[in-house]
């Protein structure tokens, strides 16, 4: 009896087994079956082009005719010698390491400022700092080309305060071109990261902030000692997208500078676009960009996979 | 709240509905549209006059006109002909070093032959006919939009010179100098000696390739190569003087401090404007000008000398090819129409008339510039270029297998733009370094380009070219046979 009522438990327990088995194959299904537009749309405007960047850069071609001759990994080679590929790429890498670090200390900064809750017309400030990251960044481009040239509003103020001796192109200045760009970069994307830090901001208890008050810790030791400490895995994922996006601009130098003066502010993004569909002389050469824009991406990706390493590090040690 | 929605409902139910029948009655209409594209974004208004009349004269018939950058097109056009969805006449896009022959190889056109009448081919100048730029073996794929003139004259603006006291137009470049540091001294920040549009490398090398050629360097036209004496010319004595001069302005404060970052359109903008007394630019400012500032008062001159005894003349562009039929398009016959419409001069179509009368071109059909031409400036723009040009010689009008040179051949960088701007931007001091390793870069690249094309790079060499003077048909025929 007691080992037919072992079987029954058994089998009852196999047959939930089972049901259970089914219900998750039925979860699983219904998941794929809401991820696969997504995924359709993903492989088909992400994948595919990716895969045939892959291809592409293995071609000697202009992109304007039909077929490219296979050259293998000849652009690859040729990358490896152009002075002007190696400038942009560490251009790309310059940029990311002064404009990151500006960025998520500033909008950091003010993000701790606006989230004081006795603060007047934080709202306000907190629309005025986002403004720029919802203004279309080729309207901005165009805007900063007239504000910082030799005959806008910045040479105006120091020329009548007497700080220039004579009108300065800021954007056309070899020595100036890179930093204008960064500055203008960091005041247009400050907004977002200032959003992501106020999320993390807010998950700080309103009671921590009264005990660090009780203990009598000024603002800077609270915010040093009580919430940094919190909002540091936050840092972290803030720190991924801000490099990545930082990697990646493009849009902003463009209608700024085009990479010029003299590849002054010149990052691959826009050594890809110039090269693929420009030339000088002969025809342009998509075959080669492509290279030059995977081989970027590799790093790029390389960075991100240690970007993540170090911010699952960070999630541990919390 | 119900009876709205369910009122909305029902509205946009039957405005879809409409549509629908709309759409399906447009069908039903059997309407032919010709769809057009092009980059000819100066003569907007006159080809919009032309649709209308071409619209008028063929009942039923649609013109879709597509005015697009050259970058758009260039990159949309293999997907366009791969899917057989290309406009029906789209010109070849030279600007991005693509030429008909390649255009041809990949079948993007049909033979204009069996379209044109030959009492329209009678009415195009000769020079619309060459193989290589408008045909291919004999038969003719596309039209040159329009005549071809010299497009790197020099604009003064009168009034930026009066007020600088200037009485005298600069002929040598240490004249030019003195001119505009003259005139910049005078402008105390307000005017300046000379603007350029500095970001776009293709007008700076064609300053730098004109004035070289202008003082006896053996140059090509801008973007095509020569040799002299085997080797590229970029770092030649004619080229390190245009240089030292440009220089010389940039570091007396003569130069438009904004002209580094600013495009050609904009800098002919600030000219007009009057903050610089010279610029450098083609026949296309004098129909904007006419447009945006009628009052105006600017002249136009040949660009200065290294020294009064300096011998040579700009390179007089060559014909170009323009607008083909597509090779798959439905209305080949009615395309044809569109194209002699475009070059016809009837009470119906007169596009080019009002194109020359506003100064936006030259035609290239016989004797229309002459007839049109009624403003001063161009006429002076006209006779100044025909004086101070002459042909250059050209390696695919010597042997047409040369446009497999140009298919294989990869500019080299920093290119002599690009340098210039360097200069321009402080960014270098030393131009005469940078130069002699691209000119040394550029002969080792024409010499693998000629090797990989399988040309012959002594085919690059004009020996029997005699600077400032035409290279004929003559000069061709002379030649020496290549290997």
């Amino acid at each position: 009896m007691e080992a037919n009522h072992g079987a029954v438990t058994v089998g009852i327990s196999r047959s939930s087994l089972k049901l259970r088995r089914k219900k998750k194959r039925q979860l699983n299904l219904w998941c794929w079956l809401f991820l696969s537009m997504s995924l359709v749309f993903y492989l088909l405007f992400m994948g595919w082009p990716i895969v045939s960047s892959f291809y592409y850069s293995m071609l000697k071609w202009s992109g304007l005719t039909q077929s490219g001759k296979f050259i293998a990994l000849k652009n690859y080679q040729a990358l490896f010698s152009d002075t002007v590929y190696w400038n942009a790429f560490w251009d790309s890498f310059k940029y990311t390491l002064i404009a990151v670090p500006c960025l998520l200390v500033i909008s950091l900064l003010l993000a701790y400022i606006l989230n004081n809750e006795q603060m007047r017309g934080r709202n306000i400030y907190r629309t005025a700092y986002f403004v720029p990251v919802v203004t279309t960044t080729s309207v901005v481009g165009i805007v900063m080309i007239f504000i910082w040239s030799a005959q806008g509003p910045i040479n105006e103020v120091l020329l009548k305060l007497g700080m220039a001796g004579s009108a300065t192109s800021f954007l056309g200045d070899g020595g100036s071109a890179f930093p204008t760009l960064i500055a203008v970069s960091v005041w247009k994307d400050c907004g977002t990261y200032m959003i992501y830090w106020l999320a993390g901001l807010q998950s700080v208890g309103r009671e921590q902030y009264e005990a660090a008050s009780i203990d009598g810790a000024g603002r800077w030791s609270t915010f040093t000692r009580v919430v940094f400490p919190q909002v540091l895995p936050t840092a972290g994922v803030i720190a991924i997208l801000c490099t990545i996006n930082a990697l990646k601009i493009f849009d902003l130098i463009k209608t700024m500078t085009n990479g010029g003066p003299f590849y002054k502010t010149d990052v691959v993004a826009t050594w890809v676009y110039r090269t693929a569909f420009s030339s000088e002389l002969g025809m342009p050469r998509m075959g080669y960009a492509s290279a030059g824009a995977l081989l970027f991406g590799l790093v790029v990706i390389a960075i991100g996979l240690i970007l993540n390493l170090l911010k699952a590090r960070l999630q541990k040690n919390r | 709240m119900k009876k709205i929605k369910g009122l909305t409902s029902v509205c946009l139910v039957l405005a879809l509905l409409i549509t629908m029948f709309v759409g399906a009655g447009a069908l039903a209409d059997d309407e032919i549209v010709l769809r057009v594209v092009d980059w000819s974004d100066s003569s907007v208004t006159q080809r919009a006059a032309f649709h209308e009349a071409f619209e008028k004269n063929h009942p039923g018939v649609k013109i879709e006109y597509t005015c697009m950058t050259i970058d758009q097109f260039s990159s949309s056009v293999v997907s366009l002909i791969s899917s057989g969805d290309a406009p029906d006449l789209f010109p070849v896009p030279i600007a991005t070093g693509m030429t008909l022959q390649q255009a041809y190889d990949d079948g993007w056109f049909q033979s204009l032959d069996d379209y044109l009448t030959d009492d329209f081919k009678a009415t195009l100048e000769d020079n619309c006919f060459q193989e290589g730029i408008t045909q291919i073996d004999g038969s003719l794929y596309t039209i040159p939009e329009k005549g071809a003139d010299a497009n790197t004259l020099f604009y003064y603006n009168k009034d930026v010179l009066d007020k600088a006291g200037v009485t005298e137009l600069p002929k040598t470049y240490d004249d030019f100098i003195a001119v505009c540091k003259q005139v910049t001294d005078a402008g105390k920040g307000e005017y300046y000696g000379l603007i350029e549009g500095g970001n776009q490398a293709n007008r700076l090398s064609a300053l730098l390739l004109t004035l070289a050629a202008y003082n006896g360097s053996k140059v090509a036209e801008n973007a095509k190569v020569v040799t002299d004496n085997g080797v590229c010319t970029f770092d030649n004595q004619q080229m390190l003087d245009a240089f030292a001069m440009l220089k010389k302005v940039f570091d007396d404060g003569s130069l438009h401090p904004d002209t580094i970052n600013i495009s050609a359109p904009e800098a002919r903008e600030l000219f007009a404007q009057g903050k610089a007394a010279f610029l450098c630019q083609g026949m296309w400012c004098i129909s904007t000008w006419a447009n945006t500032y009628p009052d105006l008062n600017y002249g136009v001159m040949a660009p200065p000398k290294a020294s009064a005894d300096s011998v040579g003349a700009i390179q007089a562009p060559a014909t170009q090819p323009w607008m083909g039929i597509y090779s798959g398009s439905k209305h080949p016959e009615l395309a044809a129409e569109y194209l002699m419409g475009l070059y016809a001069d009837t009470d119906d179509y007169h596009f080019q008339a009002d194109c020359i009368k506003i100064g936006e071109r030259t035609s290239v059909v016989k004797g229309l510039t002459e007839k049109y031409m009624n403003s001063a400036i161009m006429s002076d723009y006209y006779t100044i270029a025909k004086e101070a040009s002459a042909i250059v010689p050209s390696i695919t009008v010597r042997d047409n297998d040369y446009y497999k040179f140009y298919s294989e051949v990869v500019g080299i960088t920093p290119s002599l733009a690009s340098i210039l701007q360097g200069v321009w931007s402080s960014s270098i001091t030393d131009y005469e370094t940078p130069l002699h390793t691209l000119a040394a870069a550029s002969t080792a690249e024409w010499k693998r380009a000629c090797e990989a094309a399988g040309v012959s790079y002594d085919g690059l060499e004009f020996p029997n070219w005699v600077v400032g003077t035409s290279y004929t048909a003559a000069d061709y025929a002379a030649l020496p046979a290549l290997n």
